[in-house]
């Protein structure tokens, strides 16, 4: 009856071989191609999403911060189809992994960052001295904002693993607590499960602003960067 | 503050027709001009024309000698000889 809190993270297994590459790999099959000038009605609806989210996301950016467009609307879309799937009972999500966050963290705020330092040396050296700092705290100020920068793929990484891991740990607890409620008083269950319902609604919308939240972490990184 | 305009005449690289304020840095005059900031809108001299909190090439260069003094001092303590200590074991 109390299932083990562990096991929604745990990587999945079919008849002894691990199976996270090919969960990993089946958010892609939910984005078909489109091969004709007029797709069907679910490509047309996907196109008109990821023209308004790549819009939003990179109209800021000079042309060449635009050249990332591609790598940032894949980011987004892989991050929030994982999320949404993993909302599905008792499936595996790989946005709860850290080592697959950092996997992605990492890269792209390491790609940003040696963009910078490759094309704006200068600026990118003299951006770690905020503007107008007192002589005496300049050492300090240098150290606090070298630290600063290395946080950041480190915050990016455990801000998605904490927020999705937190609510699906949220959402199973209160799950076994309406169960356990129901042979006790039905009142308390009723009031249980409509908090798990909000928190359902609530995890639906963190699954989708955790992937525009790294999304547009990444894509400030690279604008401060071109 | 002293302000004044500036109609037409190109001095010290702020540009044609220009709001042109001074404030007061250190003991430094430095010209605040509308639109994008340049080195050159700072007049520094000395040291301070080459390590500022102002300039970009001031900025970089603070940076750099941070990193430099952090190596040095990181050098140092590795580096250095152990000295014997003044009793011996017996």
């Amino acid at each position: 009856m109390n299932e083990n809190l562990f096991a929604p993270f745990m990587t999945p297994v079919m008849v002894g071989i691990p199976i996270t590459t090919l969960i990993i790999i089946l958010p892609s099959i939910l984005f078909p191609t489109p091969n004709r000038l007029i797709n069907n009605r679910t490509i047309s609806i996907q196109q008109w999403l990821t023209k308004l989210t790549s819009k939003q996301l990179m109209s800021a950016h000079s042309p060449k911060g635009q050249t990332w467009s591609l790598m940032l609307i894949s980011l987004f879309l892989f991050i929030a189809s994982t999320n949404l799937l993993g909302m599905l009972p008792h499936s595996f999500t790989p946005t709860t992994q850290l080592s697959m966050n950092v996997g992605m963290a990492i890269p792209l705020w390491a790609g940003t960052v040696f963009t910078g330092f490759r094309n704006k040396t200068k600026m990118s050296l003299a951006h770690l001295l905020p503007q107008g700092t007192p002589t005496f705290l300049i050492p300090m100020l240098v150290i606090i904002e070298t630290i600063s920068l290395f946080i950041q793929p480190v915050a990016l990484a455990v801000r998605l693993t904490a927020n999705i891991t937190a609510g699906h740990l949220l959402m199973h607890l209160i799950g076994e607590a309406t169960l356990a409620l129901m042979n006790i008083s039905l009142l308390t269950t009723l009031i249980t499960f409509i908090i798990l319902t909000l928190l359902t609604i609530l995890e639906f919308a963190v699954a989708l602003i955790q992937a525009y939240v790294f999304t547009l972490l990444v894509s400030l990184y690279l604008h401060d960067n071109t | 503050m002293m302000t004044h305009r500036d109609q037409g005449r190109d001095g010290g690289g702020t540009g044609r027709g220009q709001m042109c304020k001074f404030r007061a840095v250190g003991d430094q005059k430095a010209e605040i001009v509308a639109g994008p900031e340049t080195d050159t809108q700072f007049h520094f001299t000395g040291i301070k024309k080459y390590f500022n909190s102002y300039t970009l090439t001031g900025r970089m260069n603070c940076v750099l000698a941070t990193y430099r003094g952090i190596a040095w001092i990181v050098l140092y303590f590795k580096l250095r000889s152990k000295t014997t200590p003044a009793v011996k074991a017996t």
